[in-house]
This record gives structure tokens, C-alpha cells and sequence, in this order.
């Protein structure tokens, strides 16, 4: 057991293979979100995971391939990109940026008028 | 005994600690109320006055609010905004008031006629004070007025006892809108003129809220016609009471203490008709919690409004062999009643079944989750009033010939729709109704009422809401229940003056439904 630990552990190169590139970027934006999905990328030896960009900086990582971007403004457009990374630390370039406009949340409402306060007895 | 006292000394502390006083705030509505804009109100408060309104204390669907357990005798400043999915715009307004000092009590002992007691209590109040009587039987004969901003108090029902006829218990809400009255029952074997007037000398503006709570009215031969009668647009809440009669109305309301004006220049319910209708609204009429019995074959009205309509919310009560009824459009009258009526149980048990909700000549609605069992099948009866003319009535003979009648070209409905007719919002003033600038439409919603006790209450065992409960209007062809379209076109044009769906819908004929109902319990019922 501990010869075919060691024959195993020596075989095995040195990863240094970056995963392929995530295609098909999609968003559906909501007035505060954006949900994204993308294809899943290939590695030689596997995907650990993928990195969400918007507008360039890094917002988070994902195990699957979909991610929900929230805290965002209503009628904003945000450029999104991905990218996939594998166990061994390498990172494939980012995918082609697309852009998802936040939807509108409508105009503010009207303003409310003048008003009274009256002391109540009970 | 020990522990008996060491009861009321823990009580009498609870009931002290919860002495804390109440702010009513109104404002005027957002343009954007209905629309997707719109989600509420927010209401910020800071005190003592001056200060600036910075700190959120609540939200609010409609443009109410009742800020309650403040401390005595200080002042605070209220501001509103309106927001929505699109951001908050604020109404750059504030109001102030000063909440009534620490309450004076001034005791009445419960025993022989305690008229003149409590009278002499009365006038000898400050507003914010409290009559209180105490536990016991006693009588009561004498004529009181009350006309300071108070709490009347017994010590519960069927702890203090009052019998006797009190129909000369008058609150002039005039100068008092707002005062309660609770805890104490009434029996009288009589048939007395009421029970319970308020009476305010003025139809020109909204006023309230009262409060009159946790009261048993016992008339069990026959009773008032109005054990509690309500005059002037006056708004509040009656909750936790029980009535019991015999004899048409146990509460009657109408937007003047005349009910019928002298001529058009004198036209009762005309203030209140240019309110328009506000679905959910926080400062209406508000029953709820509370028991209406009548023992006559045909039964007696829980509520029966005026010729001149109001502002009614009915919910959450329990009536035996008693219904709804609204009276009609008259010569120099308008009925701009608004009904809002759900989760009540209504059964009918005696000899004469009737209907048990009248709508006669006038107002609107939404009427929904109620049991109702015993009474005439189909019995939300509607009636027009187009037939209730004399010479020289200013209003109503709905015969097409006026600019404020519908349309001429239907034979068999000639000037339908009719002034205030079901189905036809209110919020015109007569001038502009004159004018022939006519009503819009709001049509009546009934869904989710029948004779199952599932109906009113999901919760309850049982077969499901079979949604049976409809209308039967009184002259079929007056009514429609599909959109109308009449050659030549016109007026009413696809319009409709009634809908019962199973559930709630988004919207009837042309006209699209904006409601959720007001907090319950109401924010005084606690």
C-alpha cells in the first residue's frame, strides 16, 4: 500500500494546464440582481471552480456555473466576465464581457401632501 | 386575602404602566396610490418639538397612522414620505401635536341613577381625563352630554351594570371627535328612541377617530331604532361590543343628523360624496369583533345607513338573524356608501328569512370571505332608487333626460347608469355631477361567500367555500353583470356594476381592483 502510495505520488507532472475559456455568458438582470450562467469549461485534470467579474473587479466565485450578483442599482449596466480555474491555481483568461443593464424600478411615487396630528384621549 | 391583594397591587401597576397615550396622523394621498410606483407611506417622528423628524417609527398602506403608546404631555413632529420600487420622495411636510397630560380619574360609584353623577363628572373633566364608574348595578334615566375630548369607563361588561333607558346620552362630537367609551353593559326591556347618539353639527369635514369598545347592549324585547346612532362624517372603531334587540337598526348612520335636505343648495351626504372610494382606507367606520342578535321573526339591521351613506368597514363579527341594509339616492339626498365587508359569520334562524346585505340606490363595495347561512339564497339584493323621485327634485329620476343620466340608447335600462347607482365611484361634488361631469365607475366585488364556515374562516372543519352567495338585483336590467355596450355607444361603454368571482380578482369589466385591507386588528384595538 505505501509502494503504490509513493509510485502514485511521484508519477503524477506538475499541473500547469489552465482550464479553457467559460462561453455563452448569460444575465437576467432584476432591478437589484443579476443572475449569470455560462458552459462549463474543460481542464486536464478538472475545474475546481469559476471567478465573476464585474466591471473588471472581482465580485465572487462560483462551484457550478451560475452565479446571482445582488446589492446592485436599479436602470445600471454592469459588464460581466468569467473565468474558470482548476486545483492547481491556474486561471483561464476571462470570457468576452457582456453587458446587463439592471431593470427599472419605475419613477418614485408622488409626493404625499400636507397632514395633520391629533392627541387621542385614550 | 393576602394573595387577593398582592393581586390587585400587581394589577393596578399593569393597568398605570399601560396609561400611555396615542397620536392619530392623516395626510394627503400620493397622486401615484395604484400605480406600480406606489408601494406605502413611511412616517418619521422626533420630539419634543422643535426638532426634525429623522427616525423611522413605521410604514403605512394608507395615509394613516397611529402612533401609539407615547408618554403624557409631550410634543412630537411627525413628517410622511411616499416610496416605492423607484426610491422615496418625502412630502416635505410636518405636523405637531401635544399628547393630553397624565389623566384626571373622577370616580362614580355604581349605584341607584347615576345620570347626574357622571354628568357632573363630565363637565368637570379636562379632555384627556377619565370618568370612571364602578362595578355594580345602577340605573341611568337622565339626558348627558358629553362633549369633551374623554374616556367613559365601567369596570367590564357584566361588571358594571347599567339598566334603564339611556337614549339621552348624547356625545357631541362637534366639539369631541375623538373620546371613548367602554367596559360597562346596558339592559333595557323598553323600546326606547336609542341608545347612544353622536351627533356632530357639521358635514363638512372627516373627524374621529372614537372608540367605543368591550359595551353589551341589551335590548331584548325590542329596542331603538339605532341603539348607537351615528350623525356627520365621523370615523372610529366599535369593537368587542354585543347587541341584542328586537327592532329595526342597532347601528345607524348618516352623514347629517338630517337626513334629507330642503333643496339643492341644502343637499345632505353632499361632503361626504366627494370623497372618493378609498379600498382599505385606514380612517372609515371600522366594526369588528363584536356580536349582533336580534330575536324577531324578520330579524333587525346590525348596520343600516342614512339616505346619505358613509364609510363602513365590517369585519370579523358574529351576527344571528341580523343584516346589512343601505338606504337609497333621494330627491335631496346622495348615498355615497362604501361597504367593506369580510371574515364575518352571518346566520338566520328565525321565522322570515330576508336578505342579509341591502343595497339600495347607491354605493359600492368589496364584500368577501363571509359565511352567510340561513338567510334569502342570493341574497346581496341591489335596488335603485331612480323610481324614488318628487316634483322638483334636483337629483335622481334616472330617466336619460338628465347630464348626469347614462346612456338613452338601452330601452330596456333608459339613462343607466343612474346618479350613485351601484357601481359608480363617489367623489364629485354635486356642481360637478350637475355639470354632467359623471361618476366613474367602481364596481361592487363579492367573492368567497357562502353558507360554508370555511368561507369566513380557513381554518374551520367543514366543506370548502362553495362561493354560492351572490347577488339578486331587485330590477335585473338596471344592473349589469357583463360589460354593457348600448348602440351609439357613450357613457358606460363597457362598463360593469358587479362582479363574484371565487377569488380576488385583478379587476371587473374595465375597471382594474387596488386593495389590501387594513390592518387587523385596527391599530385602537388593543
Amino acid at each position: 500500500m505505501a509502494q503504490f502510495f509513493w509510485r502514485g505520488r511521484r508519477h503524477v507532472p506538475s499541473d500547469k494546464t489552465a482550464p479553457t475559456i467559460p462561453t455563452n455568458l448569460a444575465g437576467i438582470p432584476t432591478t437589484t440582481t443579476v443572475a449569470l450562467t455560462w458552459d462549463a469549461s474543460t481542464d486536464n485534470v478538472a475545474v475546481t471552480g469559476y471567478n465573476i467579474y464585474r466591471d473588471g473587479a472581482l465580485v465572487g466565485s462560483s462551484g457550478t456555473t451560475s452565479y446571482t450578483d445582488t446589492g446592485l442599482t436599479a436602470s445600471t449596466t454592469y459588464a460581466y466576465a468569467v473565468s474558470a480555474f482548476d486545483a492547481a491555481g491556474n486561471e483561464s483568461a476571462k470570457s468576452t464581457a457582456i453587458n446587463v443593464t439592471t431593470s427599472s424600478g419605475g419613477s418614485p411615487p408622488a409626493a404625499p401632501g400636507a397632514g395633520t396630528a391629533e392627541p387621542l384621549p385614550y | 386575602m393576602l394573595l387577593r391583594t398582592l393581586l390587585f397591587i400587581i394589577m393596578s401597576v399593569v393597568a398605570a404602566s399601560a396609561q400611555t397615550r396615542q397620536i392619530y396622523v392623516t395626510w394627503a394621498a400620493s397622486a401615484s396610490v395604484g400605480t406600480a410606483d406606489f408601494t406605502g407611506y413611511k412616517v418619521y417622528r422626533c420630539n419634543p418639538s422643535p426638532c426634525t423628524p429623522t427616525v423611522q417609527i413605521g410604514t403605512s398602506t394608507t395615509n394613516t397612522y397611529f402612533d401609539t403608546g407615547l408618554a403624557n404631555s409631550t410634543s412630537y413632529v411627525y413628517t410622511w414620505s411616499a416610496y416605492g420600487p423607484g426610491g422615496e420622495t418625502p412630502s416635505g411636510q410636518t405636523s405637531t401635536a401635544t399628547t393630553y397630560g397624565a389623566p384626571t380619574t373622577r370616580n362614580v360609584t355604581c349605584s341607584g341613577d347615576i345620570s347626574s353623577a357622571v354628568q357632573t363628572a363630565a363637565n368637570a373633566s379636562a379632555d384627556g381625563d377619565i370618568v370612571n364608574i364602578g362595578a355594580g348595578s345602577c340605573t341611568m334615566s337622565g339626558l348627558l352630554i358629553q362633549d369633551k375630548a374623554i374616556t367613559i369607563q365601567g369596570q367590564g361588561q357584566g361588571v358594571t351594570n347599567i339598566t334603564g333607558n339611556i337614549g339621552t346620552w348624547v356625545v357631541n362630537t362637534s366639539n369631541a371627535p375623538t373620546f371613548r367609551i367602554t367596559g360597562f353593559s346596558l339592559t333595557d326591556t323598553g323600546t326606547p328612541s336609542s341608545s347612544l347618539v353622536l351627533f356632530g353639527d357639521q358635514d363638512a369635514s372627516w373627524r374621529g377617530p372614537f372608540r367605543i369598545d368591550h359595551v353589551d347592549f341589551n335590548y331584548p324585547n325590542a329596542g331603538p331604532d339605532g341603539i348607537i346612532q351615528i350623525y356627520g362624517p365621523l370615523f372610529g372603531l366599535i369593537d368587542h361590543c354585543n347587541f341584542t334587540q328586537s327592532f329595526e337598526a342597532m347601528i345607524l348612520t348618516a352623514p347629517h343628523l338630517n337626513t334629507e335636505g330642503g333643496s339643492v343648495t341644502d343637499l345632505k351626504g353632499a361632503f361626504v360624496a366627494t370623497l372618493p372610494y378609498q379600498p382599505g382606507a385606514g380612517n372609515y367606520l371600522y366594526i369588528e369583533d363584536s356580536t349582533f342578535t336580534a330575536n324577531s321573526a324578520s330579524g333587525a339591521a346590525a348596520y343600516d345607513t342614512g339616505y346619505s351613506g358613509g364609510r363602513l368597514v365590517f369585519r370579523h363579527n358574529t351576527t344571528s338573524n341580523s343584516g346589512l341594509f343601505a338606504h337609497w339616492t333621494s330627491a335631496n339626498s346622495i348615498n355615497s356608501m362604501w361597504w367593506e365587508v369580510y371574515n364575518n359569520t352571518f346566520s338566520f334562524s328565525n321565522a322570515s328569512p330576508v336578505e342579509w346585505m341591502r343595497m339600495e340606490g347607491g354605493g359600492s363595495g368589496i364584500i368577501y370571505n363571509n359565511t352567510t347561512s340561513g338567510f334569502v339564497p342570493n341574497s346581496m339584493q341591489l335596488g335603485d332608487g331612480r323610481l324614488e323621485s318628487n316634483s322638483g327634485a334636483p337629483l335622481l329620476l334616472c330617466d336619460g333626460t338628465h347630464n348626469w343620466d347614462g346612456n338613452a340608447g338601452d330601452a330596456s335600462a333608459t339613462g343607466w347608469p343612474c346618479l350613485m347607482q351601484t357601481g359608480r365611484d363617489a367623489g364629485k361634488t354635486v356642481a360637478q355631477i350637475q355639470a354632467g361631469n359623471r361618476q366613474a365607475n367602481f364596481p361592487l366585488y363579492m367573492w368567497n361567500n357562502g353558507p360554508q364556515a370555511k368561507c369566513s374562516n380557513p381554518a374551520a372543519a367543514g366543506a370548502a367555500c362553495d362561493n354560492t352567495a351572490g347577488v339578486t338585483p331587485n330590477e335585473a336590467a338596471w344592473f349589469k353583470s357583463t360589460p354593457h355596450t348600448v348602440s351609439g355607444g357613450g357613457y358606460g361603454q363597457g362598463d360593469v356594476d358587479y362582479c363574484v368571482n371565487t377569488s380576488q380578482p385583478s379587476g371587473c369589466g374595465t375597471h382594474t381592483l387596488t386593495y389590501t385591507p387594513y390592518t387587523y386588528p385596527h391599530p385602537l384595538n388593543h
